[in-house]
This record gives C-alpha cells, structure tokens and sequence, in this order.
C-alpha cells in the first residue's frame, strides 16, 4: 500500500474536520492480521487514531493500466471500465462489490449507533479511488489493550478461573452481539485477536475490532482460497466461500469456536483441518465425542458447565438454522448460565 | 404493436444510449436497486429520453428478501426494510412515506407509475396487498397518465391453469380501473432442469399458462409490459403485449432470487450471438466448432455485426453482442406486429419455430459422429419443440382457433 499518500488524504480528511493537531504523528500498523490496511495516529507516542482502508476491487484478478485509474472515481465507474475493456462475469462482480460496500457501510452504521461495542468511528468516505484501488476509508479511535488471544492463552489461569473468566466474556460479547445483529451487522472476522480487553478497576469489557469483508472469488482463480489463519475462525459458509449467505448465525459459529478455545485451549478448525475435507462437518460428527471428551479433561462436570457445553454445541451446527434460529433467543440463553447458582 | 424496453442494471456505460440512439430499443425501465435515484434523475436529462419512453420500477419486492441484497435501494430512507403483512393493513406511516416517495420520484422522471408489487408465489396476502396498492395508487394519486400493476409472479404458479384462472378472476373483480400491468415471472433454479443449460427452456404446460395469463389479461383491456425477457420476448410479443423488455446481462433477462445464492463466485462469461434464424442465444465458440463444416452464413440475423461475426466471433466485444441482441430482436419483432391480427401472428411466430428447428437437424445431420457438438447443439435447441408444444396448448387454452 501507497502509505506516503495514505497519509496525505488522513490528514486532508482530518484538517477538514479540525480533528488534526500538529503534534500528531502517523505510524504504520504492521500487525497486518486484519482485513483492512491501516495506520496509527500517535500524539507523544500514545495511539490516539487508526486509520483504515477497506479495499473493495483486491479480489478482482485484473491490472487496470495506471493512466485508465484517473477516469475511474467511483465503484460505478470501476465496473463501467472492466464491462467495457475485459471479459469478465461483471454482473456478478458487481453483485460481489455492493455486498463489500455493504458490509464497510454497516460496520459505520453499527459503530455509530451502538455504545462501547465497536471502536468509535470518527469519519468515514464511503468510495475512494486510492492506490489503483476503489474502497472505503474510516477513522477510529485506536484501542489500546491486550487481544483476547494472549489472554487464554494465560498457562497461570486456575481451571476456576478460567470459567469464570470465559462466562462472564461470553454473557458481554453476546450481549454486545445482539447490539450490532439489531442494527443489521454481521462482524465475519470474530477470532480472538480482533477482541481487544480493557479493564478498568478490576472490571472487564471488551472491544471488538476489524470487521471481516466478503471475498470475492474467481471459480478459475489459481490463488489460495482464503488465508489459512482466517480459516480458523470461520463459519462452514465462510469457509466454503459462500459470503453472500452469511448471516447472524455465522458469528455465532465463531464465537463457539472461540468460546470452546477458551476453556479447553483447542482450535477445533486448527484440530480438525485438513485440505481436502470441511472441517466443520468433522467437527459436527464429533460434538458427542471426542470434543465432549476434550472439553471436560479441560474442566470439571457441573450443571452449569453441562449447560455452556450444550450452547457450545447449538453454536456449532453446521446448518444455519440448527444454532438459533433468532438474536434474541440466542441472547438470553447465555443469559442464563449462572456463576452462582453452579454448585 | 409491441415495442421494447430495455432493462437498466449495473453498468449501464453508454448501452441505452446506443440502443435508443439507434432505433432498436424504444425506451428504459429504470431499476433504483442499481443506480440511486438522483444519479437516474441526472441521466433521465439526456435529450434520448423523455417522460414517456421512461419507466420506473420502484422494486418494491426485493422487500421481502435479504436486505444484504438491496444494494441502493438502502439508500432511500423511506424503502420498507423487510416488510410484514401488518404494514400495510394498518396502513404504517412509513409504508405511505414510502408510497409518497415513489409517487415523486417517478412524477420526476415518468408521466406513468408503476405501483409497487410484491413477489407472488402463492395466492396470498401479497397478491391482495399488490392489488389493493394499486388501487389506493390510482384512487390518490392523479397525476399520472398511466398506472402499471406490479405482477412479479413465481414461475410455480402457472404449473397450474387453475390458480391461473383464480388470479385472473380476482385481478378481474379487485381492479376497476384496467390500465396497465407491469409483468415478469420470478424463476426457480429446477432441479430438473439443471442439465439442460437453456436460457429459454421451459416445460410447455407452464410456458402456455403464461401466455394464456398474459392474453387474458390483455382482453380485459390492460396495457401489458413484459419483463425480464430473452428471445422468448418473441412469443410475448406474438399475443401483442405493448411492451415487451429485456437488459444487457443475463440476470436483466431472466429474474431469479436463486442467483443472489452465487455471487460469490464468477465463471467465465461467454460470447453469445443472439440468432434469429435459430432463435437461441448462440456462443461463439460453437459457432467456430460448426463453421469447420458448414457456411454459417444462415445463423446471421441481418444486423450490422453479422459480417464481424460470421468472420471470426472474437473479434466483436460483449458490449457490441448485448446491441447485436436489442438489434436482432428489434427486427424480428417489427415483422411479427407488422402481421395483422393473433392468428396470422401466431402462424408467422410457428414457421419461424419450425424453420428453427430444421436449421437446427441440419447441423445434427452433418455433425451426427461428432458427440460433443451434438449434444451442445441439442441443448442449445431444447427449446424450440417445448414452444411449439406451449404455442398449441396456448391455443386451446385460449380457445384460439
């Protein structure tokens, strides 16, 4: 990515909204696990601002010549040129490029309406043409904390902490989903380093960062599916490329995985994978099995413990409809794993 | 006397224009779910246009689906997000903004309105819903010339001539003022179906409820305008429906909710030559396979891209073969209105079927050993005998004699 005029439009878009101070400093985000592209804003070295670009037009295998970029200003444009200059399916690319649009769009609307789920989004442009590329820019607060990844893989965790930590983040990101599920947002990239954890006076909360885009991908394509790493936080329809059909649920299937991770320290996608089978209907034939066994080697049988495992299990049906059939039921049935009444 | 439309989508570039520029289309059926409507205002100020050759289908019934597939139809505040039955019985406020919404913009750009419509894939609420809009549209707003009824129908419902006949008894009782019916079939990705890769295939029995439908509606004195067409247009236009419409892409010529199932995925995209001769929608590349043997020179519709075609397929763009396909149709079309009444039509829109068909045997006979190529061009052709199948079962349906 073109980071020199990255910079420069950040700047300009910031200037223009008086959000820019002459002490602040840009500095690359080389953690490149998200989706998006992005830079800091620091003041005195402490991150106040990341800057994010959302690439639409990545996935479309076509090199459009550098000078033909400067009559292309919009996604409209985008697929005009590739209808006009390349045998492509472009009703399908463009189908493919409103439902990225789509899903840069929702997470604004998500972050802007709901509190305290999301980082706070300062501005965004929905449709830029930026480094022979058309997407979306935004800006938000930095979250500054330790990703939920390097928290459970804490080896100091007693096996009762490790269950009340888990219920009490499985009660807040649920209720956080809700939140964002209501305004019509699908996250898709729920792995446990887009959760950031603040603690404030020995009380939790957490953050959830980097939404997921959707692929879009060539049946001819020669390249790799989706990066591995993604694959192992991913619904069954994710990972079969399916994006358009992804849906509420498909966080949820996540979330099993992460909320399973949590006590037992398994990726059951990691544990499972194999190049030529999904591993999501292995995973699915052995919910009764030996993933029942692994989870209670990792902690001791109890009513509320039977019970997580039972949601565990309802959030990693490989059919949509088979994990819970609506936001609010799914809600309210985390609600009722109780810490107390556990004896 | 039929005239055609063309259905606007995603990447319009310079293709109605051209089209309306050169004669072979007559006017444009403008969809909000592709372009916002301020960018469809700004263009609706070329000279090419006018508020009589413009439409405006307000695609009231992709309420009903995902709202992860209404691309710009979001970014209308007042466009119903997944509507429920009760919205309109208790006449929600949002739903009229909604109504008042379309009724400005299409005043805008249209002296005619078409009433928002739901998809029809039952004999349910939705169809009493879309008959009773159209009523309050015509009872409120008077400002418009013409008033299309919204019939978005799933290609399920003409398996039956007796939900046929119920529709058109409660279209006949529901609508006092017949003026205008804004037509196209919701289709299905059939099972059945799926080996044969046909645009235009259909089985007869529902394909002649179709036209039965459509000439039923057209003696109670609507307007018709048919939607979403391929080269099956021809039949539509055989029972002398007043429009009939048809877009650049295949998904502009053939309404399905299945195909939202694979965007995520692409193919190749083929070179089609849209055949008169042979009614079907020809790829190049067989083209090239047949003239090895043949003189091709009887599959050419008479348009001004035959000689670049027939020299070598490759070198005519997609964009020039989606003119090809409004120019060939525009042609066939003016022959069949210039036929003076149903009967002569229908005798006219046969032979053509028949000499179709003998094109057709005639590449069987010389490729006989040639496996491959014959069974493209059956698939290409299975079609044609299902239409003269329909065109008969019409008849008798229709009491045609």
């Amino acid at each position: 990515m073109n980071y020199t005029k990255f910079k420069e439009i950040i700047k300009l878009e910031m200037k223009k909204r008086n959000l820019w101070k002459d002490t602040f400093e840009f500095k690359v985000n080389r953690d490149v696990r998200g989706q998006s592209k992005s830079i800091f804003i620091v003041d005195g070295g402490n991150k106040i601002y990341i800057a994010k670009y959302f690439n639409y037009t990545e996935d479309i295998d076509i090199k459009i010549p550098k000078e033909d970029w400067e009559t292309i200003n919009s996604l409209n444009d985008y697929i005009n040129y590739l209808d006009e200059n390349y045998d492509v399916q472009i009703e399908e690319i463009s189908e493919g490029l409103a439902l990225k649009k789509r899903c840069f769009t929702r997470y604004v609307i998500a972050s802007n309406e709901t509190t305290n789920v999301f980082p706070v989004v300062y501005f965004n442009v929905e449709e830029i043409n930026f480094d022979f590329s058309i997407g979306g820019i935004l800006l938000e607060e930095a979250i500054n904390g330790v990703t939920l990844e390097t928290y459970i893989n804490n080896p100091k965790f007693s096996k009762e902490e490790r269950i009340i930590e888990c219920i009490n983040f499985f009660k807040i990101i649920s209720k956080k989903m809700y939140e964002y599920f209501s305004k019509d947002f699908v996250h898709r990239d729920l792995s446990p380093d887009n959760i950031m954890i603040l603690e404030n006076q020995g009380i939790k909360d957490y953050i959830i960062i980097d939404p997921g885009v959707v692929k879009i991908m060539s049946r001819n394509s020669t390249k790799g599916r989706v990066k591995f790493c993604k694959d192992l936080y991913s619904s069954p329809e994710q990972y079969l490329g399916y994006g358009s059909t992804v849906n509420f649920t498909s966080d949820i299937y996540i979330l099993g995985i992460v909320i399973y991770e949590f006590i037992t320290n398994i990726n059951l996608i990691k544990k499972f994978y194999r190049p030529d089978i999904l591993p999501h209907n292995e995973i699915n034939s052995m919910l009764d099995r030996t993933i029942e066994d692994w989870f209670y080697d990792s902690i001791d049988e109890s009513p509320l413990i039977d019970r997580l495992y039972m949601i565990i299990k309802k959030m990693l049906q490989c059919k949509k409809d088979d994990r819970f059939q609506t936001k609010e039921s799914f809600v309210s049935v985390v609600e009722t794993l109780n810490l107390e009444g556990d004896d | 006397m039929t005239k055609y439309l063309i259905q606007h989508g995603p990447a319009k570039g310079a293709k109605i224009e051209k089209a309306i520029r050169d004669n072979s289309c007559d006017g444009v059926i403008f969809s909000p779910r592709e372009e916002s409507f301020g960018s469809i205002q700004n263009y609706c100020q070329n000279n090419f246009l006018n508020k009589n050759n413009t439409f405006y289908d307000p695609q009231f019934y992709y309420s009903r689906y995902d709202n992860s597939l209404y691309k710009n139809l979001e970014k209308n505040p007042t466009y119903p997000i997944e509507i429920k039955r009760k919205d309109w019985r208790i006449r929600d406020q949002k739903l009229l903004d909604y109504f008042n919404n379309h009724v400005q913009e299409s005043s805008i750009i249209s002296n005619q309105i078409i009433t928002p419509g739901l998809c029809i894939d039952s004999l349910d609420w939705k169809f009493d819903h879309t008959l009773e809009i159209y009523n309050y549209f015509v009872e409120n707003y008077k400002q418009f010339d013409s008033y299309y009824l919204t019939l978005a129908i799933g290609e399920n419902l003409f398996h039956s001539k007796n939900d046929i006949d119920e529709l058109l008894e409660d279209i006949n009782d529901e609508i006092e003022t017949k003026d205008g019916i804004y037509f196209f079939i919701v289709h299905e990705n059939n099972e059945n179906n799926s080996n044969i890769k046909n645009y235009e295939y259909m089985d007869e029995e529902t394909l002649s409820n179709i036209l039965y439908f459509l000439n039923k509606l057209k003696n109670m004195g609507f307007k018709i305008i048919s939607a979403y067409n391929f080269i099956n247009a021809i039949l539509f236009s055989m029972i002398g429906v007043d429009f009939v419409a048809g877009g650049w892409f295949n998904t502009l010529r053939k309404f399905s909710k299945d195909r939202f199932e694979s965007v995520d995925t692409f193919g190749i995209r083929k070179k089609r030559y849209t055949s008169i001769p042979l009614l079907s929608y020809f790829t190049g590349e067989l083209a090239m396979l047949i003239s090895e043997k043949m003189d091709i020179s009887f599959i050419a519709s008479g348009t001004p891209y035959d000689n670049d075609f027939l020299k070598d397929f490759d070198t005519l763009s997609f964009i020039d073969y989606e003119q090809e396909y409004w120019v060939a149709l525009h042609n066939i079309i003016e022959k069949i209105n210039s036929q003076n009444k149903l009967e002569n039509k229908i005798i006219f829109v046969k032979n053509l079927i028949r000499t179709a068909i003998e094109y057709y045997d005639n590449m069987l006979d010389e490729f006989a050993e040639e496996k491959e190529i014959c069974n493209r061009l059956k698939n290409s052709s299975a079609h044609l005998n299902k239409w003269l199948l329909a065109i008969d079962l019409f008849k008798n349906k229709a009491l045609i004699i």
